[in-house]
């Protein structure tokens, strides 16, 4: 039977209010930031949580008896400095509009050091596939995490690659993966859907909490998409690769592109405007380019 | 598991050196009866040629990592055509029922299923 691929999400996007705290603060993404982002799925910010604040962290989660679900999302300092972490969460202002809603859960994935298994390559529960960016999964480690310590990796471009958890169980090495070992207080933005595992850990218990800690938390969109995030007037869409890292690999030809092409279409609030006809046409050439995209003086 | 090339080497060795066993050759013996294993290949291509590159893969193999990786965390194999010329045997060719809906990508390239019996 010929697999109908179906656009789930709404086609309307209404606002909407999850949980009962919303933030707004300045965007840090720019033009480029975002299509970053389109195009694979992630972005990491090294470092970002000043060390004493990854020190109450890692305290934190050494106290509780299980770590798996940490009250950190009403904890005051775990609030300002993570959640509201202005560079991390400048960033997700940029792609999830203003007033976005705060996380309600804090999940801990803790792991033993050493530990030989590897999580098997997986999307998380209830992805969605779609264009549209409702939500983002972050993750935020309170303390460095070498390549020995299983960081976990995610495969760039892969949130748009249709597939079920449980048929991704065999998949070993996949080439072009990136791993987020990074210095203490890394936080990194993901697709909800792209596809990612833990790597194997084979240190010894390191660090102060001795664990490997990677604390986990969603961000929700309650605004309709716009293009207010740091812009300039000047920027030349028409020359933009969009393609992914991946797309030789993961996608048919150009179709990495033109999905986020789409979805860089629908955050700017455009989407109205972009019709793929076929053929080179944008994002593999300027006709058809939505004009809410073009230069200032452009027709 | 050792393999019967494996064990015959020893018995080799140590008919050489004058020190072949009883235990040594009917360890051979045994290995001649034992029934085969399966070992599974998946490799994952770009393209459905039958050569092409890998972008994925894993083993399951008694003894192997299924990472399918080597000790510099390497592909075991760079190519399909490697592993072919390494004596496994391709038993399943990639569906082609994601290749009907070219607006969307599924899965994670194209996967080969190789085979080889121990």
């Amino acid at each position: 039977m010929t697999p109908k691929a179906q656009d789930n999400s709404s086609p309307a996007a209404p606002p909407f209010v999850r949980g009962d705290t919303v933030h707004d603060c300045p965007p840090t993404l720019d033009d480029q930031g975002v299509i970053d982002f389109c195009r694979n799925g992630f972005l990491i910010f090294p470092g970002v949580v000043p060390d004493e604040i990854n020190g109450k962290a890692i305290d934190h989660v050494d106290n509780m008896d299980s770590s798996s679900r940490p009250d950190l999302a009403h904890t005051d300092w775990f609030v300002d400095a993570v959640l509201k972490n202005p560079q991390a969460a400048g960033a997700v202002r940029a792609l999830l509009g203003r007033n976005f809603a705060l996380p309600v859960k804090i999940s801990n994935h803790r792991g033993s050091l050493p530990c030989s298994d590897k999580g098997g390559w997986h999307r998380d529960g209830g992805a969605v596939y779609t264009h549209q960016l409702e939500y983002l999964q972050v993750f935020y480690y309170p303390e460095a995490c070498t390549d020995d310590m299983g960081p976990t990796e995610v495969l760039p471009g892969s949130h748009f690659v249709r597939t079920k958890h449980n048929m991704m169980s065999h998949f070993g090495k996949i080439a072009g993966t990136v791993s987020t070992a990074c210095v203490a207080g890394t936080i990194f933005l993901t697709a909800y859907g792209i596809w990612h595992r833990r790597t194997r850990a084979t240190s010894g218990p390191t660090g102060k909490s001795r664990f490997r800690n990677l604390l986990k938390y969603t961000y929700w969109r309650t605004t309709a998409p716009q293009r207010d995030w740091i812009t300039e007037p000047a920027f030349d869409f028409a020359g933009i690769d969009f393609s992914p890292t991946r797309d030789r690999a993961l996608f048919e030809q150009s179709q990495g592109a033109i999905a986020a092409s789409k979805m860089f279409a629908w955050l700017s609030g455009v989407q109205e405007q972009y019709v793929k006809r076929g053929g080179p046409c944008w994002p593999l050439g300027p006709v058809g380019m939505p004009a809410g995209l073009q230069k200032t003086g452009e027709d | 598991m050792v393999e019967i090339k494996t064990q015959l080497q020893l018995c080799l060795e140590h008919f050489r050196a004058g020190k072949l066993s009883e235990e040594d050759l009917q360890a051979a013996a045994d290995l001649v009866n034992r029934p085969k294993k399966q070992s599974i290949l998946y490799i994952q291509a770009p393209t459905t040629v039958p050569h092409d590159t890998a972008i994925g893969m894993s083993i399951f193999e008694e003894g192997k990592d299924p990472e399918g990786v080597d000790e510099n965390g390497e592909f075991l194999y760079p190519s399909l055509k490697a592993a072919l010329e390494d004596g496994w045997r391709i038993v399943k060719f990639p569906g082609m029922t994601s290749g009907m809906d070219d607006q969307n990508s599924y899965g994670l390239g194209f996967e080969f299923v190789l085979e080889r019996w121990r």
